[in-house]
């Protein structure tokens, strides 16, 4: 399976006025053809400025992508002119974001929105582009295209808005799509339906995803492998079959716990103790340790390298063993 | 349609400034169509000195035997070619330092805001009167001396309407589709931005009037034309002899600023409705 995109060493800092936050520190990872690839991670893990970082939209001042090479296409993403990025973003490489009523303009209709896309990328005529955001507006499936396609996306709820937003990121059959959150802020039937929406468009166009959430359920419906983030770097990576049979990173472990509602009805809800350090005050050793329940004195002092326990599995932790615990 | 029968909606909510237009339109109108509806040189000498209002002449004479209401009809064209130029130009010029201080950030906000507060810190009226006096008052360097001297309030507003939007998701969405940043600045934020601007231009108007007035009352309006500001500078010395000669154009400029000042507040109501709901 060749790779659509390959990231290597990315590192990514933010300089505050209290000090630099490393916000993502080391990260490599490959996405394959038609493959969805998740990366899951709590609030701070760093998950989304991936995201914004392959498309180089991590703003600066004050972030900075201070180390890595993202090979798409033959290219290196981060090397590429202002000019020349922008001519990936949204035709090659398209991105849904979380709010879909905040990524929207609330002062033009959504003709116009999408429109602006297939104007930038395709330079179409403006009756062709009518008649395509229609067309668009039927493939994720809303419905009345035409009289939708005049309205503004206060008029829309928030499914429609997602699938909007959906529409928009399809407009140039991107080869990959970055979903930041793409369901987070829907109700959960919604969410279903957006989900399949962008399971079954990825099939038909032969995309491939980057799916950034911390819904473990999600990945487990969507996902093909997932990456989970902790304090700004990859702990583990595996096939979604294998990460969630047989988790080896105690904070993926612990996820799984904690995400586990329906088996521990009447028990307390199962949590990580703990939260992820301040990013200026890092431990010295594993950034996991002062919450890991296996951690022990080298965990405190020393930092655990990924290295691969099984093939294709690698992972961040002294305590991991090559064969299942 | 739609948007405009909304926006007339929410502003006739607001009687004053329904009256303020209604006052402003009627200014308008007289300075359009009076000089044709009343063909008097306002610098003819046309009747004895000091005549009372409603003697020979609707509004009287000045001391050198003027139709004061050929006065005030010209005056109404200054005022208001000036007061609108004015505030155009200062609106042009601050909204273009406050978008690019407010969407870059950085650098490029540190040295536009240090113009800008280079600016804020002199008199305006002073540095209006400086300006005037280095160049010749003509109505068009007074109206670039009285831009220069309101843009500044123009562009900080600008800026922080620009930064308030530069890091919302739909400017981030922007970016990920690679429209580049001139068309993120002028036809997305813009008119998200626009709505306060446009209040604060409207009442830029009322200043930039007064200032006028101000600079030629102390003679430095443009010589060949008679402004409001300038005949209340000439019935000054006879206050107490004559007091309508100076009374007439006060109350002119006070009714068109007072009307200019509710139609922005009108303005403000109708475009920023979430400030009013309570």
């Amino acid at each position: 399976m060749s790779a659509v995109i390959e990231v290597w060493d990315l590192s990514v800092h933010f300089r505050t006025t209290l000090g630099v936050v490393r916000a993502v520190e080391g990260l490599s990872f490959a996405i394959g053809e038609g493959e969805t690839m998740a990366i899951v991670g709590e609030s701070g893990s760093g998950k989304s400025t991936v995201a914004h970082a392959l498309l180089r939209l991590v703003p600066d001042p004050p972030g900075k992508i201070v180390a890595g090479h993202v090979r798409f296409e033959d290219q290196n993403l981060l090397d590429l002119s202002d000019a020349a990025i922008r001519h990936v973003r949204g035709r090659r490489i398209a991105m849904i974001f979380q709010d879909a009523m905040a990524a929207l303009n609330p002062v033009f209709t959504v003709e116009r929105q999408i429109g602006e896309v297939l104007r930038l990328h395709l330079g179409l005529a403006p009756d062709r582009i009518a008649a395509e955001v229609v067309e668009l507006l039927r493939l994720v499936g809303v419905p009345a295209p035409e009289a939708r396609a005049r309205q503004y996306p206060h008029n829309l709820s928030g499914g429609m808005r997602q699938r909007v937003m959906i529409a928009m990121a399809l407009a140039c059959r991107p080869k990959l799509l970055i979903a930041d959150e793409p369901t987070t802020a829907l109700d959960v039937t919604v969410q279903a339906q957006v989900l399949d929406l962008i399971q079954s468009l990825k099939a038909r166009f032969g995309m491939a995803v980057l799916l950034i959430t911390h819904d473990l359920g999600v990945v487990a419906e969507t996902a093909h492998r997932v990456i989970v983030m902790y304090a700004g770097r990859k702990v583990e990576e595996g096939a979604v079959t294998d990460i969630f049979a047989d988790p080896r990173h105690p904070y993926t472990r612990g996820l799984l716990e904690a995400a586990k509602r329906e088996e521990t009805e009447g028990a307390f809800l199962r949590e990580i103790p703990g939260t992820v350090p301040s990013p200026f005050e890092m431990p010295k050793g594993c950034s996991f340790a002062p919450r890991c329940p296996d951690a022990f004195d080298r965990c405190r002092m020393e930092m655990p390298e990924l290295r691969d326990v099984a093939p294709g599995r690698p992972v961040a932790c002294f305590a991991a063993q090559g064969a299942s615990r | 349609m739609n948007i405009l029968g909304a926006f007339w909606a929410r502003f006739r909510n607001n009687r004053a400034a329904v009256g303020g237009a209604v006052v402003l339109a009627l200014v308008v109108l007289l300075a359009l169509v009076g000089p044709w509806l009343y063909p008097v040189d306002p610098f003819d000498m046309v009747g004895r000195p000091f005549m009372p209002p409603f003697a020979r002449f609707p509004l009287g004479t000045d001391v050198a035997g003027r139709d004061i209401l050929a006065g005030i009809i010209h005056g109404a064209r200054i005022s208001l070619l000036i007061g609108v130029m004015a505030s155009l130009a200062a609106t042009a010029i601050g909204v273009t330092f406050g978008a690019l201080a407010g969407y870059y950030g950085g650098w490029i906000d540190d040295a536009l805001m240090r113009v800008t507060e280079f600016f804020l810190t002199i008199p305006s009226f002073v540095l209006a009167v400086v300006l005037v006096a280095i160049f010749s008052p003509t109505v068009a360097n007074i109206t670039i001396a009285i831009a220069i001297v309101s843009w500044p309030s123009v562009a900080r507003l600008a800026r922080g309407e620009f930064i308030a939007h530069r890091d919302r998701e739909y400017v981030q969405g922007c970016r990920a589709i690679g429209m580049p940043d001139w068309e993120i600045i002028l036809l997305q934020i813009m008119p998200n931005a626009l709505p306060p601007v446009i209040v604060v231009a409207s009442l830029t108007v009322a200043t930039a009037i007064l200032t006028e007035s101000g600079l030629s009352f102390l003679g430095l309006g443009d010589p060949n034309l008679v402004s409001w500001g300038y005949m209340i500078g000439v019935a000054r010395t006879v206050l107490r002899v004559a007091p309508w000669m100076a009374a007439i154009p006060g109350l002119m400029i006070l009714v068109t600023v007072l009307a200019i000042n509710l139609v922005g507040e009108g303005l403000n109501d109708a475009l920023n409705p979430r400030l009013k709901q309570r």
